[in-house]
């Protein structure tokens, strides 16, 4: 468990900084890396890598969605044609977090084949 | 939206979508650095985001007003202008490509080179390009993947680099929304189908008690040219086709401008007012501005891709657009040599000019149409690009849009100007499209010019497809511009013009044009008898939804239809005309009179084929509202029909107005009794550029349509009010539907459409060229230093 708690809070703080400054792939490189470093059972870090990424960007997506009122995630809620705005935030951190998730437990597998040879 | 974005670079909040949402209390002041301005430049931006750009220089003046329009407005930038020259494809794929090939087979790049030319060579309006190119690309050098506009990232495409011909691809736009629309394929079908007598009864070339824009009795300078005869009549291109497939004629499309001299204003200045109609869209198609700099302090509004302000003021002079309508756009037959890659032309062989176009599509090889162009100008349809209903004639179109000309300059030199005379030498300079350009100053003179570059036409000239292969029917002669019809300081104290009919028949030269005449009646009858007016008078009038068509027409309609417990009648009979918001009456009565105007048409016309028609056939263009309801008035209607007013599938006047009726309330019953408000059914709509309706806005609860002076239609309607009292001190007042930012994402992005659907208006803060105290007390500051 608490391998679990260091790898998504290092997933977290490591994806959230360089995503100041790099695009949005650095997420996928993140995880690559935490979950190399960590080893953790498959279902673990799956759930570590969402978690890490969903709390990160809803977080983010919340601050900058409460200071405009909501006025954009409405939006693009109606776009994607959900009923309501909190709706489009949820779906797109969930997005990012399937998107973390499986790539920490790809290298969780590929980690397995070659520490069984 | 067609083809969905890769979801992540949307979807992550660094630098997606959330990216552009605006923090309602952003702060939009800093302190900048830059190595491109020749000397400091102070922008002062007020609650409502207007800046105020205060430079030392030309150069830096336009550098930053380019930076401007680009930081809040670039998307729309970037698309207007590919729209303008058939570049959509290559950003939405496919399915614009007919409206690419369009665009490009009626030259607009071709215009727009042309354009340029005249615009670069003169220095003035080259340093205004140049310096406002510049600031364009020094905001999209600063961009990044989160700063990117939002709909950049829905599309997945990125900014190219902004350029001189693309200003000069968005005047040619507005060149096309403007002068674009021509009945002359319909005219000429008509022409050989109708009762030669007929056609020219239910087509003329002014409908009887136009109140002209010139006011009667103007009288006008002596022409120095002398009208060309009309040639013999293998002049003209004959169709041979049996059917046409009907367009719609649009009812009241145009715009509204006037001025009043002091005599008849409250305050004893004058007072000018302005409310061009154009489609409405967000991002809004105007940006509001003041700009000053040593020669210059204007206000008003901007197009967002071209220096300078349009339609404003400035410390000595006020002006307005509407379309003036006349016709500066001709088409021709071509007779092509069989097997040659040429055309005839008095009898010789000349080749084409040719042009391929190649047009880039998203996820496709790319097209290429090469263009044919001949003396006349391209060869917009043939074969491969059929004409409406199939017209497989190659027509040539000759556009005075093609010619060079420096608009810009007129931009320039007007917004600079300080008198009347200065106003006139400022708008010689304006070739196309052709406006009515009302002025008023503070010296209390006003003004209107029917302004525009013009051919020496003979009789009828243009109004039919010509001939190609006779000279004859070539554009000679241009009128030389100051014999444009105008009038300074007439007896009557005001002016108005409302793309109504421009001069009465003593105007020496001849001209053909879309007119009409609705609002200018309305107006005219206003106008003509306030006395002390006030800006609020004026708002008043600009907002205002009375119908002059349905005061007309309704009580002969209830002559017609008698049931006595009727509430759809009961509720016309108690009707005001005006189509307020919420009104029923406006409903039923636009319905009916919908359904009716079509009927009546269609019977008419038939009744006046020189052979027989069938029911099914349909029109190519009605008669004129305007003119079906003089008719109305005529006791003699039935037999105005013509020869085949016996047939038996000919329906009388009563008998349509009857069967109109009944169609009426069968669309009235399709719609629930709690929508049956008029604002609910016409449902205006300011429709996002990229037409996604989540940054759109619709139902909105604003009465008007074409046949009133609020002219707020489905799509289209009053895209600018502005009222500028011209005294010692200026009161300006405006409003546009859209908001100064171009983000959806932002509280500016539609904050004006309220005030706009509800007849309001923002006082307008015009700083006077020396103070520097009030701009400190704007929220926003930009200070922008020059850097070694």
């Amino acid at each position: 468990m608490k391998q679990f708690l260091k790898a998504t809070c290092l997933l977290a703080l490591v994806s959230g900084m360089a995503q100041i400054y790099l695009p949005w792939w650095i997420v996928i490189v993140s995880a690559l890396i935490v979950s190399f470093i960590f080893t953790l059972a498959p279902a673990q870090a799956f759930f570590s890598g969402f978690t890490a990424i969903f709390v990160l960007w809803l977080t983010i997506a919340l601050f900058r969605d409460f200071n405009n009122a909501h006025i954009l995630s409405s939006r693009m809620a109606q776009l994607f044609h959900l009923p309501h705005y909190s709706l489009y935030l949820i779906v797109s951190a969930m997005a990012g977090g399937l998107m973390a998730a499986c790539t920490a437990l790809s290298m969780c597998l590929i980690k397995r084949i070659f520490y069984n040879n | 939206m067609g083809s969905l974005p890769a979801l992540a670079p949307l979807l992550n909040p660094f630098t997606g979508a959330m990216a552009n949402a605006e923090s309602l209390n952003f702060n939009f002041s800093g302190t900048f650095k830059n190595n491109q301005i020749h000397d400091a430049v102070q922008v002062a931006f007020d609650d409502r985001l207007v800046p105020h750009i205060k430079a030392h220089n030309n150069h830096d003046l336009y550098f930053i007003q380019g930076y401007i329009h680009a930081y809040f407005r670039l998307w729309q930038m970037d698309m207007q202008t590919r729209a303008a020259a058939g570049n959509i494809s290559e950003v939405v794929g496919e399915s614009a490509l007919i409206f690419d090939r369009t665009q490009r087979r009626k030259g607009m790049v071709f215009a727009a080179e042309n354009g340029l030319k005249a615009a670069e060579a003169d220095s003035r309006s080259k340093e205004m390009l140049d310096a406002y190119t510049e600031g364009v690309n020094k905001r999209i050098a600063e961009l990044n993947d989160a700063s990117l506009p939002l709909e950049y990232k829905l599309m997945a495409f990125q900014p190219t680099p902004w350029t001189n011909l693309r200003t000069m691809l968005l005047l040619k736009y507005m060149a096309d929304d403007l002068t674009g629309e021509t009945d002359d394929l319909a005219l000429t079908y008509l022409k050989d189908k109708l009762i030669p007598a007929s056609f020219k009864w239910l087509f003329p070339e002014k409908i009887n008690d136009a109140k002209s824009l010139i006011p009667a009795g103007t009288v006008f300078p002596k022409a120095s040219l002398a009208v060309p005869a009309v040639p013999n009549d293998s002049v003209w291109q004959h169709f041979t086709l049996n059917d046409f497939i009907a367009k719609q004629h649009e009812d009241g499309i145009g715009s509204n401008n006037w001025a009043l001299s002091g005599a008849k204003t409250a305050s004893g200045a004058a007072i000018l007012c302005n409310d061009p109609h154009l489609g409405l869209n967000l991002p809004s198609l105007w940006y509001e501005v003041q700009l000053t700099a040593p020669g210059i302090n204007v206000y008003g509004v901007s197009l967002p891709g071209c220096p300078g302000v349009v339609l404003g003021f400035n410390d000595s002079i006020s002006w307005g657009f509407t379309n003036n309508y006349r016709d500066v756009k001709d088409f021709y037959a071509i007779k092509q040599v069989p097997h040659k890659n040429a055309y005839y032309l008095a009898g010789k062989e000349l080749p084409f000019t040719l042009r391929p176009e190649i047009i880039k599509i998203k996820g496709k090889p790319d097209f290429i149409d090469t263009v044919r162009y001949t003396i006349h100008g391209p060869i917009m349809y043939d074969a491969s690009f059929p004409a409406e209903a199939g017209l497989k004639l190659p027509l040539a179109m000759c556009w005075m849009a093609h010619r060079p000309s420096n608009e810009i300059l007129s931009v320039y030199l007007l917004n600079r100007a300080t008198s009347y005379n200065a106003f006139v030498s400022a708008i010689m300079y304006y070739t196309c499209p052709a406006q009515n350009m009302v002025y008023a100053d503070r010296q209390g003179n006003i003004a209107l010019w029917g302004q525009g570059q013009f051919i020496n036409k003979w009789p009828e000239q243009g109004r039919y497809v010509m001939n190609g292969a006779d000279t004859a029917a070539l554009w000679h002669q241009l009128i030389p511009m100051n014999e444009n019809p105008h009038v300074l300081n007439p007896a009557q104290g005001y002016l108005c013009s409302a793309n109504q009919n421009i001069t009465d028949s003593t105007y020496p030269y001849y001209y053909n044009q879309l007119a009409v005449e609705f609002r200018s009646w309305r107006i005219n009858d206003v106008l003509s008898k306030l006395n002390q007016a006030t800006v609020n008078d004026m708002f008043l009038l600009q907002n205002d939804n009375y119908s002059i068509l349905a005061q007309q027409v309704v009580p002969k309609f209830l002559t017609h239809v008698n049931h006595p417990d009727d509430e759809y009648l009961a509720t016309l009979k108690n009707w005001n005309y005006n189509l307020s918001a919420d009104s029923k009456a406006a409903t039923i009565f636009q319905i009916w009179w919908y359904y009716f105007y079509n009927d009546y048409c269609n019977n008419l016309l038939r009744a006046n084929t020189i052979e027989r028609f069938n029911a099914e056939n349909r029109f190519s263009l009605n008669p004129a509202p305007e003119l079906v309801m003089q008719l109305l008035d005529k006791e003699e209607l039935q037999l105005q029909y013509g020869q085949h007013k016996s047939a038996s599938n000919i329906l009388s006047y009563p008998q349509l107005v009857a069967n109109s009726y009944l169609k009426t309330i069968d669309s009235l019953k399709k719609i629930q009794s709690n929508q049956l408000a008029w604002s609910q059914v016409k449902n205006t709509t300011i429709k996002h550029l990229a037409k996604i309706p989540a940054f759109s806005y619709d139902k909105l609860n604003i009465g008007g349509w074409g046949n009133t002076v609020n002219a707020a239609k489905g799509n289209h309607g009053p895209s600018w009010r502005m009222v500028v009292q011209m005294g010692k001190q200026i009161d300006a007042y405006g409003v546009y539907p859209g908001g100064q930012s171009g983000n959806p994402g932002s509280p500016f992005y539609g904050n004006f459409i309220n005030h706009w659907v509800q007849g309001k208006y923002f006082k307008l803060n015009f700083l006077p060229s020396n103070d520097t105290s009030y701009q400190s007390n704007f929220k926003h500051q930009w200070i922008i230093t020059k850097s070694p």
